[in-house]
């Protein structure tokens, strides 16, 4: 019941900053708008890669605008900034419940309101340009595993970020740190190009890091592009990476209190 | 115009000074720096990894587009976007009266008081990223056209600069919009793409994004000889009728401004 107060207490902060979490939304439309109008030209009517014409790869975009705001987190910037830079995380750590679990509690509500602009604006698209571009799974034996890939990204993103925030412990400038693993992610998790097209070095790279498995495997998922095997090796992957942050999040939490001062850096 | 020159090599000296003296943050912005000039290259490079030409413009061609972005923002970067992030603050907590109050120009003095030094290493990765571009396409560059390619940056970086000014300027009547600058950021996108791919997509989306188009692809058009009076013309009267908007834009947003947080 509680830990559904502080969720309702956070919609009420996003809902009151409306304009700011559309404008979120709407720049990581405006990016991923911009790959999808030059593959609108890149691709014509050929075949780019087995299975991924255009209407694949425009339908992978759509479904990257809601998977974006949905599955990625952006809680890095406020644990370190806000909370241990500035000192904030002492209020915190007088609160009956655990650090992590209010974080992740204060980040749902701004990733469901843009998933719920994401939606619209894929709702919007569908009706203008037609459901040929919406490619989704039908097998609905799939689909249990499906929402699993899912929750995973999304726990997984969540987990990857709070990790970076942690960082802050020890950096005293963590902007460098954080651009170069957004860019990272950028190429890394399918936000610039569907791995499945990018070099065979790079993609193998991608799947051999955590990246992939918060982004891209969710919506080729939903796309359908995954078999039973497939599915299945990507939730052990999913399991295998949570099970690593989850280690280094103790790891690193606990020697960072050490460092905290409480009193802002 | 001598005094503000003098003004603002003060203000350059002790931005260096600054980057200088804080060594984390130096290193942090050297880093990103780097990351963001080599992920608008890598980008590039991976959209066209599969195809050889795109809206008329070669794979090698539209590589050299995103390197001359790299050189545009670099310079763009340098003198200005520490100022946006300052401007956002400024605003939010009501600190613009110290620069209302300074007999100088406010638009001057709020867009020029700090500079980006890190960005220098994203144009010198552009620079070196377009001299190799340009070798693979065997295109020489004399001293004419380097003079011209360096003129269309300026004049693109005044389009840039006056867009981002009269966003940010909005920023008066709802200062909590703090992450307007970062849909700028992500609006620079559009420059380095070749302009046919927003006349195909929509006439009306085309019109809309026709100054950004000039931005980033006329300079490039220079370098592989390609540019047109047309191109240069627009450049030239776009950039002047953008930098009187925003001045006269400035100046009507004060009015508003409220002098509190």
């Amino acid at each position: 019941m509680r830990l559904l107060k502080i969720l309702l207490l956070q919609f009420q902060d996003v809902f009151e900053q409306r304009l700011r979490s559309f404008l979120w939304f709407f720049i990581s439309l405006w990016g991923t708008m911009l790959f999808l109008l030059f593959w609108r030209g890149a691709a014509g009517n050929k075949m780019i890669a087995p299975g991924w014409d255009f209407t694949a790869i425009a339908s992978y975009y759509f479904y990257l605008i809601v998977a974006g705001s949905l599955l990625m987190s952006n809680v890095e910037d406020d644990i370190a900034r806000m909370d241990i830079y500035a000192g904030n995380l002492a209020r915190y750590l007088l609160k009956p419940i655990s650090y992590m679990q209010t974080k992740f509690l204060e980040d749902a509500p701004y990733r469901l309101v843009k998933t719920v602009y994401g939606i619209l604006t894929c709702l919007i698209c569908l009706f203008v340009f037609g459901s040929h571009f919406f490619v989704v799974n039908t097998n609905m034996l799939l689909i249990p595993f499906i929402l699993v890939i899912i929750f995973c990204g999304y726990y997984l993103a969540f987990l990857f970020k709070f990790l970076l925030g942690l960082t802050a412990f020890w950096l005293k400038d963590i902007r460098g740190l954080y651009d170069s693993l957004d860019i990272l992610m950028f190429i890394l998790a399918g936000y610039t190009i569907p791995l499945v097209l990018a070099p065979k070095w790079l993609a193998n790279l991608a799947y051999s890091l955590p990246f992939a498995d918060m982004i891209y495997f969710p919506i080729i998922a939903f796309q359908g592009k995954l078999s039973f095997l497939d599915c299945s090796i990507v939730i052990l992957r999913d399991f295998f990476w949570i099970g690593i942050f989850l280690f280094f999040i103790q790891v690193l939490w606990r020697r960072g209190l050490k460092k905290f001062t409480a009193v802002g850096q | 115009m001598k005094r503000y020159i003098r003004i603002y090599l003060m203000l350059v000296n002790s931005g260096f000074s600054a980057f200088l003296a804080y060594r984390p943050t130096m290193l942090g912005s050297i880093l990103s720096s780097v990351m963001w000039s080599v992920f608008g290259i890598i980008s590039m490079f991976l959209l066209t990894s599969r195809t050889s030409s795109v809206f008329g413009w070669s794979r090698y061609e539209l590589i050299l587009l995103s390197c001359v972005y790299n050189v545009l923002f670099g310079v763009f970067y340098f003198f200005f976007t520490r100022n946006f992030w300052e401007m956002q603050r400024i605003i939010h907590f009501g600190l613009l009266d110290s620069f209302l109050l300074k007999p100088i120009n406010s638009q001057f003095s709020i867009s020029f008081w700090y500079i980006s030094v890190s960005s220098i290493i994203r144009l010198a990765i552009g620079l070196l990223a377009t001299a190799y571009v340009l070798s693979l396409l065997k295109i020489h560059i004399t001293v004419f056209v380097a003079v011209l390619f360096c003129i269309s940056l300026v004049f693109g970086s005044t389009i840039m600069y006056a867009v981002w000014f009269m966003v940010m300027s909005l920023l008066i009547w709802k200062s909590n919009l703090s992450n307007l600058l970062d849909l700028l950021y992500m609006n620079n996108g559009v420059t380095k793409y070749p302009e046919q791919m927003y006349k195909r997509a929509s006439i009306f989306l085309y019109i809309f994004l026709f100054p950004f188009t000039l931005i980033v692809v006329v300079p490039t058009k220079v370098l592989l000889s390609k540019a047109t009076a047309l191109d240069y013309g627009l450049l030239v009267i776009l950039s002047g009728l953008f930098l009187y908007a925003s001045h006269r834009f400035w100046k009507y947003a004060l009015r508003f401004y409220a002098s509190a947080n």
